[in-house]
C-alpha cells in the first residue's frame, strides 16, 4: 500500500483515496460477503464502509495500517448490516432433506450447503473471526489487533465458531443417523 | 472424521469458493458520496510536551491536581448556600448533558426529551426571520442519498419544547430522508440555538451516536440575509457552515 496515498487522502485528497478504494475495495468485499453470506448486504457494507473511511481517515495515526483499519470499519460495517438484517429477518431453522449417507458426519462436512447454513446460524462476530483466520490468512493476534479485542478474545470466538459449526452439522446429521426421520 | 482440523480444512476451502471481486455500484456509489462528503477534523493534541524538565512536569501535575480538587469540590457543593445569592446562569451556552440523558433512542426525527431538564442556554432568542428556516450542511454530507439538513426551531416547537420546556429556540441537524437504522454514521444533533453579540450559536445539547460531541458549542455569522451561516471556528463535532435550502 502506498503510504504517500493515504497521506495525501488524510489531507482531503479524494483522489488519492479514489486509488485506495480501487485497490482495497476487492479484499474488502470478498471479507464482507463471506462473513454476512449476502451479496446485497455486503455491497451495502463495502458502501458505508469506503464512506467512513474517507470521513475518519484524518484520524488514522499509522499510515503503515491503512489496510487494517479499513478493513476494521468493514467489518464494523457488517455488524451494522447483520444487525439491521436481524431487524427484519424472521429466525428460520432449517431442515435438512437430505443428502447424509454416513452418520459421522463426513459427508455432510463435504457439502457446502450444509456449511452455509451452519455458518449462517454462528454469531457475526465469530464470523469475522472465523473469516479473517481462515480466509484472509491472518494469524489470530492480528485477528485481535484488527478488531481491537484482546488475543484471548479471539481465540474464544474461533474456538466456539469451529464448535458452532461442528454442533450445527452434527444436528442436521443426526435426525437421519437415528432412522432418517427428518427433523 | 469431524475433527476439527478436516472440519477447519472444509470450511476454509468452501470460503475460497465465494466472490473475490467488488461489484462496481458500491464502490461507484461510495465514490460519488465522497466528493460531497467533508472529513472529521482531529484535534491535533499532543501526548507528551516534548523537552519537558522535571520542574515544569513537576509544576503541570499540580496545577492538573489543584485543577481537579477544585472541579470536584464545584460538583459536590450544596447548589445553594444558606442566605447567598443564588448562582447566575454562565455566560457560555454550553451545557452538560447528565449521562442519564445521553442515548435514549436510535437517532431519527423522533422527538428526544432529556431524562433530566436541560439547563436555561444564555443569549437572546432566535428572531422569528430565522425560524423555521432549512439549511443543509456546507460542504453537503451527502451518504445514500441523504443529506445533513439543519432546522432552526421555534421555542413551542416540539423539539424545543422537549428539551427546554418551551424556554428556548432551538435547532435539530438530522438526515433528511429520516436515516435508515443501523447506520454506522449519524451525526443527528439537537440542542439550543440562541443569538449572542448578533451571531447564532449552537449547542450540541443532545448527540445520541456520538457522546463526545456533546457540550460542543459553535457560532455562526449571519450572511446574506440569513441564507449562509458561516462557521466562526467551529470545533470538532460540529459543521463548517450552512448554505438555506431553497
Amino acid at each position: 500500500m502506498d503510504q504517500t496515498l493515504v497521506a495525501q487522502a488524510r489531507q482531503g485528497d479524494r483522489e488519492a483515496f479514489a486509488v485506495l478504494v480501487h485497490q482495497v475495495s476487492d479484499s474488502l468485499y470478498a471479507v464482507a460477503f463471506r462473513i454476512l453470506r449476502d451479496s446485497g448486504r455486503a455491497e451495502d457494507a463495502l458502501q458505508n464502509a469506503l464512506v467512513l473511511a474517507w470521513r475518519r481517515i484524518p484520524r488514522l495515526r499509522d499510515p503503515e495500517r491503512f489496510e487494517a483499519w479499513i478493513h476494521r470499519i468493514l467489518v464494523h460495517a457488517c455488524y451494522d448490516e447483520s444487525r439491521r438484517a436481524r431487524q427484519w429477518t424472521a429466525s428460520v431453522r432449517v431442515v435438512s432433506v437430505g443428502g447424509h449417507s454416513t452418520p459421522d458426519g463426513t459427508h455432510a462436512v463435504a457439502d457446502r450447503d450444509e456449511l452455509e447454513r451452519a455458518f449462517r446460524r454462528l454469531s457475526v462476530d465469530q464470523r469475522a473471526v472465523f473469516v479473517l483466520h481462515h480466509y484472509l490468512g491472518l494469524p489470530l493476534v492480528e485477528v485481535a489487533e484488527l478488531l481491537e479485542i484482546p488475543a484471548g478474545t479471539a481465540r474464544s470466538r474461533l474456538h466456539y465458531a469451529i464448535a458452532g459449526l461442528r454442533d450445527a452439522l452434527t444436528a442436521d446429521a443426526e435426525p437421519i443417523a437415528h432412522g432418517g426421520r427428518l427433523a | 472424521m469431524t475433527d476439527d482440523r478436516s472440519l477447519e480444512r472444509a470450511a476454509r476451502s468452501w470460503l475460497e469458493e465465494g466472490p473475490t471481486r467488488a461489484p462496481d455500484r458500491p464502490v461507484e456509489a461510495a465514490l460519488r458520496a465522497i466528493e460531497s462528503t467533508s472529513q472529521e477534523r482531529v484535534l491535533r493534541i499532543p501526548w507528551r510536551l516534548p523537552r519537558m524538565n522535571p520542574i515544569t512536569r513537576v509544576a503541570g501535575a499540580a496545577l492538573i491536581a489543584v485543577i481537579a480538587v477544585g472541579v470536584v469540590f464545584l460538583a459536590v457543593r450544596p447548589s445553594s448556600g444558606v442566605g447567598g445569592p443564588s448562582p447566575q446562569p454562565t455566560a457560555t451556552p454550553s451545557v452538560t448533558v447528565p449521562a442519564s440523558a445521553r442515548p435514549i433512542v436510535e437517532p431519527t426525527d423522533a422527538v428526544l426529551v432529556p431524562a433530566t431538564q436541560l439547563p436555561d442556554p444564555s443569549g437572546a432568542a432566535l428572531p422569528s426571520d430565522l425560524i423555521g428556516r432549512t439549511y443543509r450542511v456546507n460542504p453537503a454530507e451527502i451518504l445514500n442519498n441523504r443529506q445533513l439538513v439543519l432546522t432552526l426551531r421555534g421555542a413551542d416547537d416540539a423539539h424545543c419544547t422537549a428539551m427546554f420546556g418551551g424556554r428556548s429556540t432551538c435547532f435539530t441537524v438530522l438526515w433528511d430522508p429520516v436515516k435508515v437504522l443501523g447506520s454506522t454514521t449519524d451525526p443527528a444533533a439537537r440542542g439550543s440555538a440562541r443569538m449572542v453579540g448578533g451571531n447564532l450559536v449552537i449547542s450540541m445539547d443532545l448527540v445520541p451516536s456520538d457522546l463526545p460531541c456533546v457540550g460542543n458549542v459553535a457560532t455562526y455569522a449571519i450572511d446574506d440575509a440569513g441564507a449562509t451561516l458561516r462557521g466562526i471556528d467551529p470545533p470538532a463535532c460540529t459543521f463548517p457552515g450552512f448554505v438555506e435550502l431553497p
